[in-house]
């Protein structure tokens, strides 16, 4: 038998609380056996759960006893009262791989025992004024996908493809020309397949990279604008994309697509998986008729609503939902001009 | 496309119309790994392994396929050593530094070289080892006792055993009933995975995400 049982209620029946409230409770203690406690405290914290590994944040303990040590009595009922502000986020989050939960555990801390505790879930929305939600670590973790990140990668991958290019070629040429004939035709072979075939992924990676730059040459400057900056469930996001095509440049399409997903990653090392849930996936055309451009500036507007059920972005080491906007502009025998924006969307 | 999710509006407390609080099949901390773990052994057996691991000069290798329940035996018995150090290696990432200590849990030691090996196990310590090869005769030749144990095949009993472990963890009101699968669907599991557990995980995951009542679950 433990030393105590504990009983958690909340002041509601349904403990949903939005923030700005206070989340309201008390617990009730029946001692088993007489015991000193050192103290009993209560841990709220946010905790994920689902396909990925668990993430947790948002720790804060209360003294329920000021401190003080508590001497409990075998057959005595305790009853202690708990108020806290409701945490200003992360919302609660029922996803399909992910989850976002609150809990709040009380605890009696015996010396040298096992702690009696008790646990019990509160559910956190978001309050009637929306302010700044703090959605796990969006600050910082967010930015692996802003646009100055997502350039600087490609100034890697194009080194990287150069790399790739010129082992390639130097492999071919050993291949080709210093090995002997004599020597028999499959050692020639073999070295110059291995140096075509990374010379050829050299190429694939340097395309990527420098995909972008070479449908500048035909576009001008390709700006995108989004508004509002950041978008909350049910409300729209325009996204305007100006550039100013060479006279004669043929645009087949440009298109934005609005992507949400949950992302968990489960295990480590070798048996690390990634778990990929879409949300809402909404893509917008508009093509052309085939005629030249006649090097006017081009402006288009999407529109996109977010759904009205949509979660906020949340972001945490390894649990994710994460929102982008992919813009694509299809060129007629010429590479494509394509960037992913990130969009937050706020509870 | 948008997938059904709940508005703030008709949040409720997760799983608790199946008296859960969690999705049974979603990752566990190692912590609650170790709670859930059901040991495919005797108890005596077991106990007597706990016992011989606290001397020196033992080792017990559990040997088996991916997804066959070695590191779920590793922390089974770790769970009985809480202080014991547990190290990973994982494929292509530096060898972490493997401390000094009377007990080790190491996890797929066969990405270790021979050599590394040979050192470790001439170490005056015990072991407990999660492979997928056998290193019987490096054990023969470091002249250590050992145990070893093929993780291979599973039967029903054991499936139903190692299922209703994982409901009841995460059950909300253990008095209560939950959701549970039935021998139909436990054959069903065993025909389609056969004893790879780590596939009926991720399958069950979405199973348990779709079930809406208590009682016998499809699968």
């Amino acid at each position: 038998m433990s030393k105590c049982d504990l009983y958690m209620v909340f002041d509601r029946e349904d403990p949903t609380y939005q923030i700005g409230e206070d989340v309201v409770g008390a617990v009730k203690i029946s001692v088993n056996k007489d015991s000193a406690c050192k103290r009993i405290f209560l841990r709220k914290e946010w905790r994920t759960h689902g396909r990925g590994n668990r993430d947790h944040g948002g720790r804060e303990e209360i003294d329920l006893t000021a401190g003080e040590q508590v001497h409990l009595r075998a057959g005595e009922e305790k009853n202690l009262a708990f108020r806290f502000p409701v945490p200003n986020g992360p919302v609660s989050y029922h996803g399909h791989y992910l989850n976002v939960d609150w809990y709040a555990r009380v605890q009696v801390d015996i010396p040298w025992a096992a702690d009696p505790k008790v646990e019990k879930e509160f559910l956190v929305v978001p309050g009637p004024e929306p302010g700044s939600v703090e959605q796990g670590d969006v600050r910082s973790k967010g930015v692996d996908l802003t646009t100055a990140n997502l350039s600087a990668a490609k100034g890697c991958f194009a080194l990287f493809g150069l790399v790739f290019v010129l082992a390639g070629l130097s492999t071919m040429g050993v291949g080709l020309f210093m090995i002997p004939t004599e020597g028999g035709w499959v050692g020639k072979a073999v070295f110059a397949g291995i140096g075509m075939l990374f010379t050829l992924v050299g190429l694939g990676i340097g395309w990527f990279a420098m995909r972008n730059k070479l449908a500048r040459r035909k576009l001008g400057e390709v700006t995108v604008e989004t508004e509002p900056r950041d978008v909350r469930p049910g409300q729209t996001l325009v996204t305007t994309v100006r550039c100013a095509p060479q006279v004669g440049t043929r645009l087949e399409s440009i298109s934005a697509t609005l992507r949400g997903n949950e992302v968990a990653v489960s295990g480590s090392g070798t048996n690390r998986s990634t778990h990929t849930h879409e949300i809402q996936q909404d893509r917008q055309e508009q093509t052309w008729p085939r005629t030249p451009c006649t090097g006017q500036p081009l402006q288009v507007s999407f529109s996109h609503t977010v759904s009205e059920d949509a979660p906020a972005t949340f972001m945490a080491d390894d649990n994710q939902v994460f929102w982008t906007l992919v813009v694509q502009i299809k060129l007629k025998g010429w590479p494509d001009w394509a960037n992913t924006f990130p969009v937050t969307v706020r509870p | 496309m948008i997938s059904s999710l709940q508005t703030p509006r008709s949040l409720q407390v997760p799983f608790a119309h199946v008296n859960l609080r969690f999705n049974p099949f979603g990752e566990l901390p190692v912590e609650e790994r170790q709670q859930v773990a059901v040991v495919r052994m005797e108890q005596e057996e077991f106990s007597g392994l706990v016992n011989r691991l606290k001397r020196p000069g033992f080792v017990v290798q559990f040997r088996g396929a991916c997804g066959r329940g070695k590191s779920t035996h590793l922390l089974a018995l770790r769970a009985q050593f809480p202080e014991a150090p547990y190290v990973y290696f994982g494929e292509g990432a530096p060898i972490p530094a493997i401390p000094e200590a009377p007990l080790l849990f190491l996890d797929e030691t066969q990405r270790l070289s021979p050599m590394v090996r040979r050192s470790l196990f001439r170490r005056e310590a015990s072991f407990v080892i999660g492979t997928h090869k056998d290193h019987a005769r490096e054990l023969d030749k470091a002249g250590v006792e050992y145990r070893c144990f093929t993780l291979k095949g599973l039967d029903p009993d054991t499936l139903a055993r190692i299922m209703e472990r994982r409901i009841q963890w995460a059950s909300r009101d253990p008095g209560e009933p939950v959701p549970r699968l039935g021998e139909a669907a436990l054959h069903g599991l065993l025909k389609r995975f056969g004893d790879d557990l780590r596939g009926m995980e991720g399958y069950l995951y979405d199973v348990f995400q779709e079930v809406r009542e208590v009682g016998d679950v499809k699968v």
